[in-house]
């Protein structure tokens, strides 16, 4: 079979069950930490957290036992520094503005949520602003930074957690898995006995949660965060090993580079950006036509991803008989999601990457990207959450 | 506080509209609505944001120990109601 069919088909399908994964199981990050913040609830980042683990110490194993070997999986690895600081702020506020992490907002977008659509939008625009007034800056910020170690973790190998720590060992994934991986899953079993204890102890009965039911799977009911998780971490393994068995050989998930290259379509009769813009002649993403009438391929094996998740959120949206075209009836949300969409698509350009690409698939990486991309992150939902409370 | 089935029927004092609206707008807004509302009254919220209808709105509404009520309106759509009780 022809891998380049084979990749993008089993690409294709591992984002229609992120899809499911995302828009049944109520997989946003937003979501997750407002919960937290607002009610000390954590049913949703439960199940964030469980994804994290899971996949974490799957890729460990992967990597250890050399079904990926380390040299091929480290070409993935994320560049770390004070990038990843300041982008997840700006991202974390602008996410937080939209009430929508790059997962939530597919699922939202995909169930019909105009104020979403706006969002996305916004994400275009911010990438373009980027590309002409924020890259040429950077290069300046990059030349000051540079003259300041600790905020300039070297990117590659470097950054390669099990390299740092145990050189070539080949059991330097696992541990380092079981380290982050553990942790993750560890906290978010802790959580979720602590609020089963919890309402245990106010209902007077032995309270537990089915990680899944029929009623599930017939779309009657939303997944569990639990169940989301698992899928979660199951779409990570496929799309790695599809990766890497098939043609691209880099493992990489993410969704706002993918999303944000499609500006370039768009523009593609007026400006061929990859030829002309230093960000995106900088870019991984092949050159494409400038003529709007021939067949635009799919850039990457990730621009699919995002396209049928978002194609996975509105069947499962349909079937559960929640999918509507929903218009806010305060306007003022359109503007408020267009600005947080650019932040957002700022943001993510200069952390190079999302909650997904650069978060999630930090820890997978075994890179600092995600260590660093989450604390500013955190913050900036924060404030954005603290911002909304005190002006609406 | 489990949902209360009485409060169907009961006749709202203050409404809030936040359909189209995500989170935390519609949990938000509420929980400021409801901090300026007296004590005994009922405040209907009409959203059709359901993970706010699942998860959002009955972690606060637990946390404040108000009774509510969830009833489903529409494909996606939902009002809530919710007595303030302290």
């Amino acid at each position: 079979m022809n891998p380049y069919f084979l990749e993008y088909s089993i690409i294709g399908i591992a984002g229609l069950i992120f899809g499911a994964a995302l828009e049944r199981g109520r997989m946003c990050f937003v979501l997750a930490t407002n919960n937290m913040f607002m009610a000390k609830d954590t049913k949703i980042l439960e199940g964030i957290l469980l994804a994290f683990g899971i996949s974490i110490l799957a890729f460990g194993i992967i990597e250890s036992a050399g079904i990926v070997p380390i040299q091929s999986a480290v070409q993935g690895v994320f560049p770390a520094g004070w990038y990843d600081l300041v982008g997840s702020l700006l991202f974390g506020f602008g996410i937080g503005l939209c009430g929508a992490c790059m997962s939530g907002l597919i699922f939202r977008a995909g169930s019909g949520f105009t104020q979403n659509w706006m969002q996305l939008f916004g994400i275009l625009v911010g990438t373009i602003f980027f590309a002409f007034i924020i890259f040429p800056l950077t290069n300046f910020l990059y030349w000051i930074l540079h003259t300041i170690p600790w905020l300039n973790l070297k990117p590659g190998f470097a950054d390669y957690i099990p390299h740092e720590w145990f050189g070539n060992a080949v059991w330097g994934p696992f541990v380092v898995a079981l380290i982050f991986g553990g942790l993750f899953l560890i906290l978010g079993l802790y959580l979720t006995k602590r609020r089963f204890g919890k309402i245990s102890k106010e209902r007077g009965v032995n309270y537990k949660e089915p990680i899944i039911t029929w009623d599930m799977l017939k779309f009657k009911e939303a997944y569990s965060p639990r169940l989301g998780g698992i899928l979660f971490a199951v779409v990570a393994v496929i799309v790695f090993l599809a990766s890497y068995f098939t043609v691209h050989k880099v493992a990489y998930m993410g969704v706002t580079t993918p999303y944000g290259s499609f500006d370039t379509y768009i523009l593609a009769p007026f400006i061929n950006l990859y030829n002309t813009v230093g960000h995106y002649k900088a870019s991984f993403l092949p050159k494409i036509s400038s003529n709007w009438f021939q067949i635009v391929p799919v850039a990457i094996p990730m621009t699919l991803l995002v396209i049928t998740t978002f194609a996975g959120s509105t069947t499962t949206a349909i079937l559960g008989g929640e999918f509507k075209w929903r218009v806010p009836k305060r306007k003022i949300m359109f503007l408020q999601n267009f600005i947080g969409g650019i932040f957002t698509g700022v943001g993510a350009r200069i952390a190079l990457g999302c909650n997904i690409g650069t978060l999630w698939s930090g820890f997978l990486m075994f890179s600092w990207a995600g260590m660093l991309f989450l604390p500013t992150l955190v913050l900036g939902m924060y404030l954005a959450l603290k911002f909304q409370q005190a002006i609406w | 506080m489990a949902e209360e089935k009485s409060l169907e029927n009961v006749k709202p004092d203050e409404t809030l509209d936040v359909l189209g609206e995500t989170c935390p707008i519609p949990e938000a807004m509420a929980h400021k609505k409801l901090n300026k509302m007296k004590v005994g009254q009922v405040l209907e919220v009409y959203t059709d944001h359901a993970a706010a209808v699942e998860n959002s709105f009955p972690s606060m509404l637990n946390k404040l120990n108000y009774p509510y009520c969830v009833t489903k309106t529409g494909p996606g759509e939902f009002t809530i109601k919710i007595k303030k009780t302290s």
